[in-house]
């Protein structure tokens, strides 16, 4: 039992890195242009799927991840631009119900032209290492890598660049910021494409681990919306505090009841956020509006 | 001349009712078995939308995970038929309660945060009741489903006869959606309640600092939407004669939130015409390709980008011009 609980302390660890990803992309685009992506996960979804088809070219799933985060990042660009820029004036409602719309096409698209069955790819990293009488994949502490070696991107990105004060300053006052010379219909575009790069990046990571499959991102839409509620929606630091508070709750909750009872559990503790904390646990980035 | 108008208009409104009723209730006696149930579930999809827009029109917020109460509604019905013996009326109230019940427990909780955080902390609860009903499979059934058997419609003295009988099933239908419309109607454009809730859209500090208790009508608006949707859930039981987990997809609650935009969210009937017009459109395109979501979420994002008021709106809107150009050339 003790053996069972810290291995899944750790795989908990992991989940919670590739959720963290995933919602500091959701937050960052909620945070600066106040648009809730409802097509996040199809983000994700796509990130997967340009990794499986970055391994058929390739045979190397860096070059996969590569070019998920580009491709995704270019898809998200054109989206921003047809899609939600026409909505951005208007009640958040109508940016919500935008890329709510987005995610449908997305995710039957992609299962039109590719199928509905999922696309296995193999770990680029097979070995393991002994770990409490298991033997523990590296893949899974690589994971925990790339996540931490990209969110620390991010924030060197968002305090120490031209690009990421921009952002910056557009979260925090938009209308400062556009008086102050920043382009600010630019910065929301890029924001998008950088929010849906993160995206995609998680889906790149678990492709290995649970292979691409053209709706994977209903599920993680659902669990990410759970994490930014509690975390405070905007807020990156609080996404990726509450990412790894689910992700524990559902992993070590794993050990004592049904898997999918587990994730009943992390709702039960939502909903005890929510009665704390309404607006959940951390202020969202650039302060609260 | 105003009042003469007025009066006109009312009449009008009147007999484009009846024309509407009559043509309802005319509509078993030009289709077949397949289409006359077809319009069934028609009639119970423009019921569902019609629960989603007591409060998306009258409190401005969306719920994405509203099929949650339609499946619970179901359940309720369900289960009260097989499991408790009930007959239709009892099983029929029992799921409109239980499905109200819902709606405010998750109501208390939901409310707490702001529109937009509700429609996607709504969207987590639909998800964590379907997630229940899949693993709760004593009880529901999961994913091998619970099956129904219609109960007999019994009005003593004047009629008994079973509701698998497409007709009388359709009439039945019929009968809700007609009763449920107008108590809605009612209450939202017109009595204290709806006023209270107007005022909390325009300006919800003024309206708490008037002293109206804000959240107590935001709740039981929601229970009410939540109970209605129950309704149409236990009509679909009955309809569908089973209840299968699959009943609380996350899409389904997507699909009624495109209805409510296509038709016009806040018309209330805008949003019976959107869940007619689309799953008559999907019966079509499901014809010739599986990919129907591809032209659901097309339609949500053309309408939302370029017609923001959906069907009933942009109908209102002309019409609105029209009498005020002609108002003005009377002048």
């Amino acid at each position: 039992m003790f053996e069972q609980v810290i291995i899944q302390l750790f795989n908990g660890l992991s989940t919670g890195s590739i959720f963290a990803l995933t919602a500091a992309g959701l937050s960052l685009v909620f945070g600066v242009m106040k648009v809730v992506n409802f097509a996040h996960g199809e983000m994700y979804m796509l990130g997967a799927f340009s990794t499986w088809i970055g391994i058929q070219l390739t045979g190397n799933m860096w070059f996969g991840l590569l070019l998920g985060f580009v491709a995704v990042g270019i898809i998200g660009l054109i989206l921003q631009m047809l899609t939600i820029r026409p909505v951005l004036g208007r009640h958040l409602l109508y940016s919500l119900l935008c890329t709510f719309g987005l995610s449908l096409i997305l995710a039957q698209g992609i299962q039109a032209i590719f199928g509905a069955d999922p696309k296995p790819a193999a770990m680029p990293i097979d070995a393991r290492f002994p770990f409490f009488g298991f033997a523990y994949p590296w893949y899974r502490i690589v994971i925990m890598g790339v996540a931490a070696l990209t969110l620390g991107g991010l924030w060197l990105f968002l305090t120490r660049t031209k690009y990421g004060r921009w952002i910056t300053a557009t979260a925090q006052d938009s209308e400062m910021a556009a008086a102050l010379g920043i382009p600010v219909p630019t910065t929301y575009t890029l924001v998008f494409a950088l929010g849906a790069g993160l995206g995609a990046i998680a889906g790149a990571m678990v492709t290995p681990l649970y292979s691409a499959s053209p709706h994977m991102g209903s599920g993680v839409i659902i669990q990410s919306f759970q994490i930014v509620i509690i975390g405070g929606l905007g807020s990156l630091r609080g996404s990726i505090l509450a990412a790894f508070m689910i992700a524990e709750i559902q992993a070590v909750g794993s050990v004592f009841i049904d898997p999918t009872q587990a994730q009943i559990l992390s709702f039960i503790f939502l909903m005890v956020v929510l009665l704390i904390r309404p607006t959940g646990l951390l202020e969202p980035f650039g302060g609260r509006a | 001349m105003r009042s003469i108008s007025h009066r006109m208009m009312k009449m009008r409104k009147i007999l484009l009712f009846l024309v509407i009723v009559a043509f309802l209730a005319l509509v078993p006696y030009f289709t077949g078995a397949y289409y006359l149930r077809f319009a069934s579930e028609l009639l119970i999809y423009a019921l569902f939308a019609l629960s989603l827009d007591v409060f998306l029109g009258s409190l401005g917020v969306v719920s994405f995970g509203h099929v949650a109460y339609f499946g619970i509604g179901a359940y309720g019905v369900g289960m009260g038929i097989e499991k408790l013996g009930l007959i239709l009326w009892p099983a029929m109230i029992t799921g409109v309660l239980v499905a109200a019940l819902a709606g405010f427990i998750i109501a208390l909780f939901s409310i707490r945060v702001k529109s937009i955080y509700y429609a996607i902390l709504t969207s987590v609860f639909g998800f964590a009741v379907y997630i229940t009903a899949w693993t709760w499979t004593e009880f529901t059934g999961g994913e091998n489903g619970l099956p129904v058997t219609p109960p007999d419609l019994y009005i003593p003295g004047l009629l008994k006869v079973s509701l698998f009988n497409y007709q009388a099933f359709y009439y039945f239908t019929l009968f809700f959606v007609i009763v449920v419309y107008f108590i809605i109607k009612r209450i939202i454009k017109d009595s204290p309640w709806g006023r209270v809730l107007q005022a909390i859209r325009e300006n919800e500090e003024r309206a708490k600092f008037l002293g109206y208790k804000v959240e107590f009508y935001k709740v039981l608006t929601i229970t009410l939407g939540c109970a209605v949707a129950g309704l149409a859930g236990g009509l679909h039981a009955i309809y569908n004669v089973f209840v299968p987990a699959n009943i609380l997809l996350p899409i389904h609650s997507g699909e009624v939130v495109v209805w409510s935009v296509l038709g016009g969210m806040g018309t209330l009937i805008g949003p019976m015409i959107g869940a007619v017009v689309v799953n008559l459109a999907q019966d079509i395109v499901s014809s010739w390709t599986v990919h129907y979501p591809i032209f659901l979420g097309l339609i949500l994002v053309l309408v939302v980008i370029f017609f923001p008021k959906g069907i009933a709106g942009t109908i209102q809107d002309i019409y609105l011009r029209r009498r005020s150009s002609s108002e003005k050339t009377l002048d």
